[in-house]
This record gives C-alpha cells, structure tokens and sequence, in this order.
C-alpha cells in the first residue's frame, strides 16, 4: 500500500526535475498578473485591495506548494507504480502527476478563459507599445485616478478568482481525504476529480454576486479609463493640430448619414420612374374595387425591369411554376407594402449602390 | 535492480514519449500551410455587393436542376460565416449542396470604426433585403428561403416578421428569441452572456461601444472562453498534446483556431441593439424591438418555421430558442433538437449530414411543385 505521509527521501531525477522546472516556470510566465501586481503596488495611488489580492494569490500559491511538497514525497521521482497498471506504468503515473501539478497550479486559473476579459480589457486599455510614441501619456494616465480604480477593480476580479480557487482546491482536497484508502493512487481520477471539481467551482464563482458586481466596475472602470485615455490623446492631438478621434468619428457619422439619405433617394427616383412606365389605370383595368391591380402592374414592371446580366439565358420566366406562383399570390395589405419597397429597389446598379 | 532500472528509465522514456507528441506536432505545425488550413473553401460566386456586404451563390454538387427553391444562409455579426463551411468532411454547406439545395450566403464583411454606426435597420431592412431582391431577380421568384444562424437567426427572423410575403420558409438554427429564458435552464454553465448583460447598467454598455466604436472581437472571444473556465484552462496543454499526437485532429483543431480567431468587430450602433435592447431589454418578444421605423411583430410569422437548437448550447439556452413557438404566427412550426453544444451542430463530425439531412426533408415537403 502506498503511504502518502511517507517521508522516505527521493533520488533525484534530473529529467523529471528538469520537466517540473520548465512547467513551473511556464506556469509563472503565463501569470502576468503577478507582475501586474507588483507593477501597480508601486502606483502611490493604488488602494489596500491590489495589496490585498496579491496576498490572496500568495496564499494560494503557498498553500499549492505545500500541497506539491508533499505529493513530491507520495510521489518519489522514481515514481511507485500503480497496481492496476502494467508495463510502463511508472512513466504514466509521472507523466499523469505532471499533468495534475499543473493543473492544480492556482497560475493555471489565471491563463484560463475566466481571467481572459480581464486581460483582453487590460490589452485594449493599454493597447501597444510603439517606441517611444505615447509613453509619456501612458504614465501621465497611470498616475490618475482612473488608472487607479481599474487597477482596483482588476484586483477585486482577480480575488474572487482566487476564491474560486481556494474553494475548489478545499473541496479537493476534503473529497480525496474521505476517498477510502485504495491500493494505489489513481492520478488519471484524482485529475478527472479536480478538474470537475474547478469547473463547478469557477462556474459558481461566476454567477455570484461577488462575481458579479466585480465584472460591473472591471468593465465600468476600463470603459472610463479607455475614455479618459483618448481624451488626453486628443488634447494632444489638438494641440499639435492632428485630427482626433471624435473628429474623424464625425466624418464617418457624416458618410452614414449621406449614404443612408443617397439611398432613399435613388428609390425615390426608381419608385418615380415605375410610376411613370406602369400601365396607366383605362378601359383594360380590372374591375373596380380590387386594389390589388395596380399592386400587380407594380410587380409586372419590377419583374421587367430587374432582369440582369445574371439571369439571361434561364428558363423562361413563364414556364417556371414559382413564377406562376409569384402571380397567382394575393396581394395583401402587407404585400402592398412590401411590393412598393421591392419596386423601389435601385435595380440600376445592384453590385455596387453607392 | 531491474526495478530500479525501470524506476528510472519509465518517467524517462515517458518524458520522451511526451517530448515526441509534442514534436510530432511542433513538426505538423511547422509544415502545415494557410492553405492547409483554409475554412470556406466551397466554390461559390459572386452575385452581388453592397457596401462590405457580400452575396455568393455556392456552386451546385449535384447535375440537374436544384432540389429546392433558393436558400440564404445568414450568419451573424459575432463571428465569420465559415463555420458552416470549416471542413469539406465538416460543412454544412457541402452537405446541402450534396442533396441539391439551392445555396447562397451572405459575408457581412469585417467591420471597421468606419461602420459604426450600422445598425439593425440597416442589415436587416437593407443589406437583407438587398440580398433577397437580389436573389429573386436572379431566378425571377417574389419569395425565398432563409435560413437564419445564431444571430443571423433573429436577423432572418425579424426580416419574416416585416417581409413576410418575400419569405417562403423560415429555417433558423441556434437563435435567441426569448433572452431571459436563460433563467429557465436548469444547467448553470448555461447563458453566462444573458446573465451578464442584465448584470451590467445600459449606460456601461454605451459607454463601452463609445470608447471603442464597435464591440471589439477581442472582447466577445474572451467572454465565450470564460463562459467554459474549464475547457478553457486544458485546452492549449493537456488537449493538444492528445490532438497534436494525430495530423487529422490537429488539423481539425486548427482550422476551428482559426476560424475563432477570425472573430470581426461586431458594429457598434448595431452592438447596442443586441446588447441592450435584446439581451438586456428583451424586447423582441415585449413586441417593442423597432426595425425600421415599426415595431416587430412576431405573429406576422406565417410562413413554415423549422427552429433547430442544441440540447447543450451553452451560449444561447435551449429555452431562449425554444420561446419562437409561443410567438410566432405560423401554424407550420416545427422544433428539431439536437444533441450537442452551440458550434457542435455544425462542427461535430457525429452530427455531419443530420442537421442537413433534416433541412432539407423538411424544405422539400414546403417546395413549389417544381422540386417535388
């Protein structure tokens, strides 16, 4: 039976070790939050809460350490195979523990879909860094209030995360204790196990109401920092005569508009040209009392008008039996409508209206 | 002794057998090519152009004349339409060309800052109407078939309710009609973005598209990666190194990368309208969403309607869909769910041809007598 409390020493494995070394530093690369941390901790604007959440992470991460130390000593190097195993076993229960520190890595929460809109706000926010252009602006910013509650609000997002975790890996850790004592640790279950247990706790984590009122004031925070940011870029922009942001969105306020009006007024012009080429209403028009007759020499005349390069050469329209059945359609109230609109359509130029 | 050897040579030859996977598909990557990887590789032409919008009529797959009356596939504003066409084994739009649809689509184009201020009035009441009045000139009718996707869905669906004499059939697939109706599935991995929308003030929003002009692609993709945390989190290690291991997966895998990566700006006037007014305000089934001057209403939906869903859509709940039965006016309404996720429907290689199969038996028993 393997004893988990076991404290016999463990040789070294200098692939195995150097493995673990690599993902742990991946692991550690990936989270960039850190740093951010440590970044904005210097911020003299920025509250406890960033202090704080950096202490929530440290906890966290200490208290998977110990966990690894421990586990390193279940698991000596040499790696106890499992009993239900065969052949080979020892390089799968490594390969498989790997996989498991890995995913336990408090870090690996971080580089998962959970914290990405954190990150993509933070990328936009930031945006690139080209040379020297804007550095100024980007540490005048940072020394502002605005700088200062997003960096709060993304250290409130990070802690609930963090919560997540922390009660995920409780929860681990109670089921794997209540497990009954098996002959031998069964890496691939205690994965599936965690895995499962992460998923619900981040899933619950997302729909809570700390959660919640963390993702307001993230997106809040950044959606005034971003506006902030361009106002002072525009400032700059003005004073060094460059066309700023708002001004260029005027322009393209302006080209929609015009479009927009360009169109209704080429149906206006079509609608007045059928108009003009439809059968005036005279001794051959139908009965008086059907509306529809002017509706129909409306579909006629559209029908005629809006052959194309692209339908030449097809069947005759006649023998076709949708057409008969585009003719034999009662036009209703609706249809009226919409027949007016289908004979307003600019029908001159159909690849390219504008 | 000799379990000592294999004490240290078994996590050595594992590490190896780790380090091969991994190289295997470091090798695969190196030589795989664009071309390699090309999504939406069906043949198809050019039929007309408004704007950055784009209408492709898909070439046929069968000889003789189409199955059916001409079908338009629209796709949302959220992601690119070559879902439907990732793969030739996984394509929808090969599989209805193979029963002899009659297949076109419309590629709303990457929006810019330049396209802001597009709304639903004018992919709706506009782009689509440009393309269906094109599409009926082309093959002298007065109505098609529209088959509408995810929020392509409610685009096809809100288009029916104001045309409905230019509409023959409606399919739609994967489509929110109800937004709040995410509160009727039990599953709570289910409708994080319906939560989310409620959860943030309206005024947020605004001001979110005002900084950025349109809503960034960026910031879509990252809400769908943290609505599964998760798959999230295996995805690019513990999952490639299995897919890396075989070159049909792995390039399976890719092509799904990129065709998530290729994720366009949705337009901002038009983003406020799907954030707010039907995510948050749902106002599509109050009857109060305004397209084109007039409210929508969904009762003048008479034509056949086909509502596919997925059983385990994640990003639009089941219910969500499902509510269109209790709104629309037809009285040729027919449900077809799916057991898979919101992309699975299309994607899954266990699914191939069912989704097909089923639109097409259901639209050649609504066809003109010509088709059947």
């Amino acid at each position: 039976m393997t004893d988990r409390n076991s404290t016999s020493a463990t040789s070294s494995n200098p692939f195995f070790d150097a493995w673990f070394s690599n993902s742990e530093q991946l692991m550690r690369a990936q989270a960039n939050w850190f740093s951010n941390v440590a970044e904005t901790a210097q911020s003299p604007d920025v509250s406890e809460v960033v202090g704080l959440a950096k202490q929530h992470w440290d906890q966290c991460e200490a208290q998977f350490n110990s966990w690894v130390t421990a586990s390193d000593q279940w698991f000596p190097p040499g790696m106890k195979p499992s009993h239900e195993k065969t052949a080979g076993s020892a390089g799968e229960s490594a390969h498989a523990f790997e996989k498991l520190k890995l995913m336990l890595n408090p870090a690996t929460f971080l580089s998962s879909g959970i914290d990405e809109l954190n990150q993509v706000f933070q990328r936009l926010a930031d945006g690139p860094d080209f040379a020297d252009i804007g550095v100024l602006e980007k540490k005048f910013m940072r020394t502002g209030q605005d700088w200062s509650n997003l960096c709060n609000a993304n250290a409130e997002y990070q802690t609930v995360i963090a919560t997540a975790w922390g009660q995920a890996f409780d929860r681990f850790l109670k089921e794997e204790a209540d497990e009954p004592q098996v002959e031998s640790i069964d890496l691939d279950r205690m994965m599936q196990r965690w895995l499962k247990v992460a998923n619900e706790s981040l899933i619950q984590a997302q729909r809570s109401d700390e959660f919640l009122a963390a993702q307001r004031k993230l997106f809040k925070t950044n959606t005034q920092y971003k506006l902030k940011q361009r106002e002072i870029i525009e400032a700059w922009c003005e004073a060094y005569t460059m066309p700023t942001r708002s001004e260029v969105d005027d322009l393209h306020l302006m080209v929609y508009e015009l479009r927009r009006e360009l169109r209704q007024l080429k149906k206006q012009v079509h609608s007045s040209k059928n108009q003009a080429q439809a059968p005036q209403p005279n001794s051959e028009a139908p009965e008086s009392g059907k509306q529809a007759s002017p509706l129909k020499a409306q579909v006629q005349t559209a029908t005629v008008i809006t052959s194309t390069p692209d339908n030449q050469g097809q069947e005759p329209a006649a023998s076709s039996p949708q057409k008969v059945s585009a003719v034999k359609k009662q036009p209703s109230k609706e249809h009226a409508a919409t027949v007016k609109k289908a004979v307003n359509v600019d029908t001159t130029n159909n690849r390219k209206p504008l | 002794m000799k379990q000592s050897i294999e004490e240290w040579f078994g996590p050595m030859s594992d590490m190896l057998n780790f380090s091969q996977q991994f190289a295997k598909g470091a090798e695969i990557i190196g030589r795989v090519n664009a071309k390699d990887i090309e999504v939406g590789t069906s043949e198809k032409t050019l039929v007309a152009e408004f704007d950055k919008v784009k209408l492709y009529h898909y070439k046929t797959l069968v000889k003789g004349k189409p199955k059916t009356d001409p079908v338009l596939i629209v796709y949302g504003l959220v992601g690119r339409y070559t879902m439907i066409d990732l793969q030739e084994d996984r394509s929808l739009v090969r599989n209805l060309l193979l029963r002899g649809v009659d297949l076109y689509v419309v590629d709303w184009g990457y929006a810019s800052r330049a396209d802001q201020y597009l709304n639903f009035d004018d992919y709706v009441a506009y782009y689509l109407d440009e393309c269906v009045d094109a599409i009926c000139r082309e093959n002298t009718i007065d109505s098609i078939n529209l088959f509408g996707i995810c929020e392509g869905g409610v685009f096809t669906t809100l288009y029916a309710a104001q045309n409905p004499e230019k509409v023959s059939n409606l399919v739609i697939s994967i489509t929110p009609i109800d937004f709040a109706a995410d509160q009727e599935d039990d599953d709570p991995s289910h409708g994080f973005i319906n939560l989310w929308m409620r959860n943030l003030a309206a005024e947020d929003i605004e001001a979110m598209i005002e900084a950025y002009g349109n809503l960034p692609g960026e910031v879509m993709g990252s809400v769908f990666q943290a609505m599964t945390p998760v798959k999230s989190m295996v995805k690019y290690n513990l999952d490639f190194i299995d897919i890396a291991a075989d070159d049909s997966k792995l390039l399976n895998f890719l092509r799904m990368e990129k065709w998530l990566a290729d994720r366009p700006h949705h337009p901002g006037a038009a983003a406020k309208q799907w954030l707010i007014d039907l995510y948050k305000n749902n106002l599509l089934i109050k009857g109060e969403f305004v397209l084109a001057g007039e409210k929508v209403n969904l009762k003048t939906i008479t034509m056949p309607v086909l509502n596919v869903y997925a059983e385990r859509d994640h990003i639009v709940p089941p219910p969500c869909s499902k509510a269109l039965k209790k709104y629309v006016g037809s009285k040729d309404y027919t449900e077809l769910a799916l057991p898979s996720g919101h992309v699975g429907i299309y994607v899954s290689s266990r699914l191939q041809g069912v989704v097909s199969d089923n639109i097409f038996s259901w639209l050649s028993k609504r066809q003109s007598a010509l088709h059947q």
